[in-house]
């Protein structure tokens, strides 16, 4: 038998079995869409990124910024003086200084504008004829230069997305010093390049932007713009001669490019992790589904096969012949998927455009993209189809052409001996690690999720059988014979049934580890708060980002506040490194926060003191007496004694200071207020305090007041958004679950045509032939539901544990998840049966007579 | 003729079969597998419907019992006209009225040979007369196979497991669709001693297709098919005259209906 012959069996069986090709293909399509699709994304965010950067610091020869150490403090206004009066000998061409800020702007509706992650800057106006890129930067027709505290311009992009125009009046609220909420109007829009989507930069006079900006004594940066005849490595060179190398960083215009984009680099590098591991995901998964699929259409091919062995055609030919069909099929799944995953990639990269404030930009199609979805495509359906066409070839011809159907129940017991070692070791290992704490125990409770993973793939079938069993009983009691016919349709081929359930198996495991670590954090949050704050309002940002220090003005003048303390953050040197902990500024700590001091020491913090948490003094052998010496910024020497020890508590870490050591370590500029504890004084209700606060603060537009259980509620929103990609993983294994399952039972239902035809002959009806088909389809789903939620919780509890080093508190079971993962199982089985199910009725009685 | 049930012998018809006609495709690829047909069964006979490769024997039956759709013409079973029945109703008739026998035996795989039997009641939710089954199967020779997958059964024990499925119920009208097509001759004695006595103690009608004369035989009428016509019928003959018969037949195709000398071409209706 020549080659091209049996290219041409491949070929026309192919052809004739249209619906089992376009399952295949879809299998395939599914795993390799995924992976084209966050890499495509990935590959365009990037670019949308570098291009944005490209564009920043425009005409720079050489910038003096604050060094990293120095954590963000101006310039000093003597560097500029020296530089300016230096000028030619250095071969400065043009000079300017820039400040900037964080800052939150009102848009037309009054609410504080959104930028989706993407900073918002406030800076200086600096006039076409001073900048030293005259045409990076221009102001739109119809605007002017800022002038004054009461005036602003604004980018363009930012504008245009929330309304605003020249002549609008908003408010802007300049996020640190202590800068009042200020009402300003627009006079002029911005036209930045690469400055896009939810990217905000408010300008102002460059002497109003140092007054809300600087110390009065600085300046936020300063940008050169060398002679011809200098190169910017040589005007960096010169400069960082002259400047204090501990407090300033001199960079040329490309270096500062290359590190906004390197920062963003890692973050990209993180997000493409993300969603890698999504396309992981989806290939694993999908691995499966091609494999269950081409398991049954081999095996439903056997007989053929068999033919193609006993008229000669050997086992490597008829191997070949299915890996060549693989081939193909890989070849035009992966092509589709690719197809698929750009789109998917369009379709996210709209959903991140509007939702957050990523950088716009073209759809980028990178070689690799292509190549990887190709391969995957073409490997993972080739290997897939291997397997069962080696089992195949084995088989003697003359049994195979006698065997009526695919019945594959046998040799499960090596495969489940193995899974079960695999079992014992994941346990062990996580048992093990569970009861320790710390990153060693983690890790082990990692590679315990590993072979827990496997031991449920190897083990599976031996599984299925039971437990489908058992709860086809159940499931199955009230539709009588209709029951029982679907629970043993769903237990007769035990690999089959577990491979399909295994979509549900992964992604129910992950939910559920991520869903237990959620639900933890939230009860340690919410435990914390009911033990740990007395307050009755808890203020704070709604962006979880820092508070104007000027609210804490704003609240102090409000009648009728009893007790008040403003958290604070410092930074300060301590033994040659920095540190970073909690100032409290006000009164009444004691009562707004229960500390739980040890050795009788007092909740109050003495002003030029500190508390520490146990753990961390411990960790810095600190105690109760002990005077410490930080060192600011500045070089200026605080000491500060060590005034109480009190237990850990997730709400402050690791140590408060208090008020006159943080005004002396920390400069005005710098000071931010995290958030504000408040309680009412003597004869004052709740309500009313409540009521004056909120017309106090009415001007901050991004302040919230909060009693404790409203608190909660948002660490818990926190906690939820940061889950997001748990519901994602949900979403996408649910998806990706409806579609295997479709798959292998519109296959099983073309197998199982004669049989079904016969049901249909001997009287039943089609509604019973469909709702035997979803129960087999709940069956099946909620068996992979389970058995994933079952090892998921396992390992969400053993990682909870381990954790217990970073303030964990005890694991805490989200019921309400998990009866929604196995609830939305259910759902996933009935759709995934109704097409299935449909063609199954549509099966003619005639078929039982039919030859296969 | 020996016992029929309510003693009324042929009297009383169970399936009833109208100028039946049935073409597959249309225009230059037309064909007629039935070419208006009109025959009678009577209740308690066992009739087998014989005829050779293409002569529409098949067809005939699955237009008669409900399993295909005449191009026009009528079909009753009892009392019941199958013609315009929806899906559902045929459906429901086919599980409560009619008994099948194939000749793949048809088992699911699935089930045990006791749940295979009750299947047609167990979807009907009808409860099972204990008695009657134990009857049936104790006559067929399965109490002691009943908690054997078709697996683990023998060609003719799963075509005696179909027997007892179609009896079970006690349907107005069994349909055998050569019955005993897969078996051995053994085998095939059994299925149809069974079928035979279903008819002599249990008075239940039957109706089988084959192209055995020697299945034939067993029959109380015997009626040919050629050509989409019904062209001969003979009442209970020998194998010998019935191979005799299809033998003419085979013949005979090529000059058509008509021309076999028939003895008594008594087509009621």
């Amino acid at each position: 038998m020549s080659r091209s012959v049996m290219r041409r069996v491949s070929l026309r069986n192919l052809a004739a079995h249209k619906l089992r090709l376009v399952l295949t293909v879809f299998s395939i399509m599914l795993g390799t869409s995924f992976v084209a699709g966050s890499m495509v994304f990935t590959a365009s965010i990037s670019n949308a990124f570098n291009s944005l950067f490209d564009n920043v610091a425009p005409g720079v020869s050489a910038e003096v910024s604050p060094s990293a150490d120095s954590a963000g403090e101006g310039v000093e206004d003597s560097v500029v003086a020296e530089l300016r009066s230096r000028k030619g000998e250095l071969g400065i061409d043009r000079l300017v200084t820039d400040y900037s800020a964080m800052v939150t702007v009102a848009g037309a509706d009054g609410k504080a504008i959104s930028t989706g992650g993407a900073p918002s800057t406030g800076s200086a106006f600096i006039p076409a004829d001073e900048a030293l890129a005259p045409d990076a930067t221009t102001v739109l027709p119809g605007g002017r230069a800022p002038k004054g505290k009461g005036e602003i311009a604004i980018n363009a992009s930012a504008a245009e997305k929330n309304g605003l125009k020249v002549g609008s009046e908003t408010k802007v609220i300049v996020g640190q010093g202590s800068s009042k909420p200020m009402t300003v109007t627009v006079v002029a829009l911005l036209d930045q390049p690469g400055a896009t989507s939810g990217f905000v930069n408010v300008q102002f006079e460059a002497a109003v932007a140092r007054q809300l900006m600087s110390d009065g004594a600085s300046v936020g940066l300063i940008d050169m713009r060398a002679v011809d005849g200098v190169s910017p490595e040589q005007l960096r060179d010169r400069v960082a001669a002259i400047v204090d190398p501990e407090r300033y960083e001199v960079r040329t215009g490309d270096q500062v490019r290359d590190d906004a984009k390197s920062t963003f680099t890692d973050f990209l590098n993180i997000f493409q992790a993300v969603l890698l591991a999504f396309a992981a995901i989806g290939l694993v998964v999908g691995t499966f589904i091609i494999y269950n699929t081409f398991s049954m259409i081999v095996a439903q091919r056997n007989k053929e096969l068999a033919l193609l062995r006993a008229v000669g055609a050997s086992k490597q030919q008829v191997s070949r012949s299915v890996l060549f069909e693989a081939f193909i099929v890989g070849v035009v799944g992966g092509a589709v998927g690719l197809v698929i995953g750009i789109g998917l990639a369009a379709l996210l990269k709209m959903l991140a455009n509007s939702g957050t404030g990523l950088p716009e930009g073209p759809l980028t199609v990178t070689p690799a993209a292509v190549l990887a979805a190709l391969f995957v495509g073409i490997v993972v359906t080739m290997i897939s189809a291997w397997v069962p066409a080696s089992r195949a070839s084995r088989v003697a011809p003359v049994e195979a052409m006698r065997a009526s159907t695919a019945e594959d129940g046998s040799n499960l017991r090596r495969r489940t001996l193995v899974g079960a070692g695999f079992g014992v070791l994941a346990l062990g290992l996580i048992i093990g690690g569970a009861t320790h704490v710390g990153v060693g125990p983690a890790v082990a409770v990692g590679i315990g999720a590993g072979f827990a993973i496997l031991a449920a793939v190897l083990g599976g079938p031996a599984l299925a059988q039971p437990f489908v069993g058992g709860l086809g009983r159940v499931l199955g009691a009230p539709f009588g014979k209709i029951g029982s016919l679907a629970r043993t349709n769903a237990v007769r081929n035990p690999r089959r049934t577990s491979a399909t359930a295994f979509a549900l198996t992964l992604g129910l495991l992950l939910v559920s580890i991520i869903g237990i670590l959620g639900a933890s954090f939230k009860g340690t949050a919410d435990e914390a708060v009911d033990t740990g704050i007395g307050a009755e309002f808890i203020i704070s940002d709604t962006n979880q980002q820092a508070l104007p220090t000027s609210i804490v003005d704003a609240v102090a003048g409000t009648d009728g506040v009893g007790s008040m303390v403003a958290f604070g953050v410092v930074q300060a040197r301590y033994d040659g490194s920095f540190m970073t902990g909690q100032a409290a500024v006000g009164d009444g700590l004691g009562d707004l926060l229960r500390l739980e001091m040890l050795d009788g020491a007092s909740a109050e913090v003495p002003a030029d003191g500190l508390l520490v948490t146990e753990a961390f003094a411990s960790k810095k052998n600190w105690h109760r007496g002990d005077k410490l010496t930080f060192t600011t910024i500045g070089g200026k020497d605080v000491e500060v004694t060590v005034a109480g020890v009190f237990k850990d508590t997730p709400l402050v870490q690791p140590w408060i200071m208090g008020a006159e050591a943080y005004r002396d370590l920390v400069p005005r500029s710098l000071r931010m207020t995290t958030f504000v504890l408040v309680s009412p004084a003597p004869g004052v209700t709740s309500d009313e305090l409540r009521e004056r606060l909120d017309t106090a603060t009415a001007d901050f537009l991004t302040v919230q007041i909060q009693d404790p259980e409203e608190f909660k509620g948002t660490i818990a929103g926190v906690i939820d958004q940061m889950l997001a990609v748990l519901y994602a993983m949900l979403g996408l294994a649910l998806a990706i679950a409806i579609l295997g399952i479709v798959n292998t039972l519109a296959l099983s239902v073309v197998e199982r045509k004669r049989e079904i035809g016969t049901l249909r002959a001997i009287g039943m009806l089609r509604a019973q032939v469909r709702r035997s088909i979803y129960l087999e389809s709940v069956l099946i789903a909620v068996f992979g539901a389970v058995l994933g939620v079952c090892i998921g919780s396992v390992l969400g509890w053993a990682l909870t544990r381990t954790l217990a080093k970073w303030g964990l508190g005890d694991p805490v079971m989200p019921w309400s998840l998990i009866g929604g993962t196995v609830l939305a199982a259910f759902v996933v089985g009935i759709l995934a049966a109704l097409w299935p199910a449909v063609r199954a009725a549509r099966t003619k009685p005639l078929e039982a007579i039919a030859d296969l | 003729m020996t016992h029929s049930r309510g003693g009324t012998g042929h009297h009383q018809v169970a399936a009833v079969a109208g100028n039946l006609t049935k073409t597959y495709g249309s225009g230059d690829t037309e064909v007629a597998a039935l070419r208006g047909v009109s025959v009678a069964f009577g209740a308690g006979e066992f009739t087998a419907i014989m005829g050779p490769s293409g002569s529409g024997k098949s067809t005939l039956m699955h237009c008669l019992a409900g399993l295909d759709v005449a191009t026009s013409g009528s079909v009753r079973i009892g009392e019941v006209e199958l013609t315009g029945l929806s899906d559902k109703a045929m459906t429901t008739l086919r599980r409560d009225r009619i008994g099948f026998v194939f000749q793949a035996f048809n088992l699911v795989p699935t089930l045990t040979a006791a749940e295979n039997i009750t299947l047609p009641l167990d979807i009907a939710g009808r409860d099972v007369d204990q008695a009657w089954f134990d009857t049936v199967v104790g006559r067929l020779g399965l109490t002691d196979r009943l908690s054997h997958r078709p697996a683990e059964l023998s060609g003719g024990q799963q075509q005696r497991v179909a027997c007892a499925r179609a009896l079970v119920g006690r349907p107005d009208i069994i349909f055998g669709d050569e019955p005993t097509g897969n078996l051995d001759s053994r085998s095939s004695g059994e299925v149809l001693d069974i079928l035979r006595a279903a008819t002599d103690e249990f008075g239940q009608t039957v109706v089988i297709v084959t192209h055995d004369p020697r299945a034939a035989a067993y029959a109380d009428r015997v009626v040919f098919l050629a050509d989409g016509q019904i062209v001969r019928e003979l009442h209970r003959p020998s194998a010998d005259d019935v191979f005799e018969v299809m033998r003419n037949l085979d013949g005979a195709v090529v000059g058509g209906p008509g021309t076999v000398g028939g003895t008594d071409p008594s087509v009621v209706v």
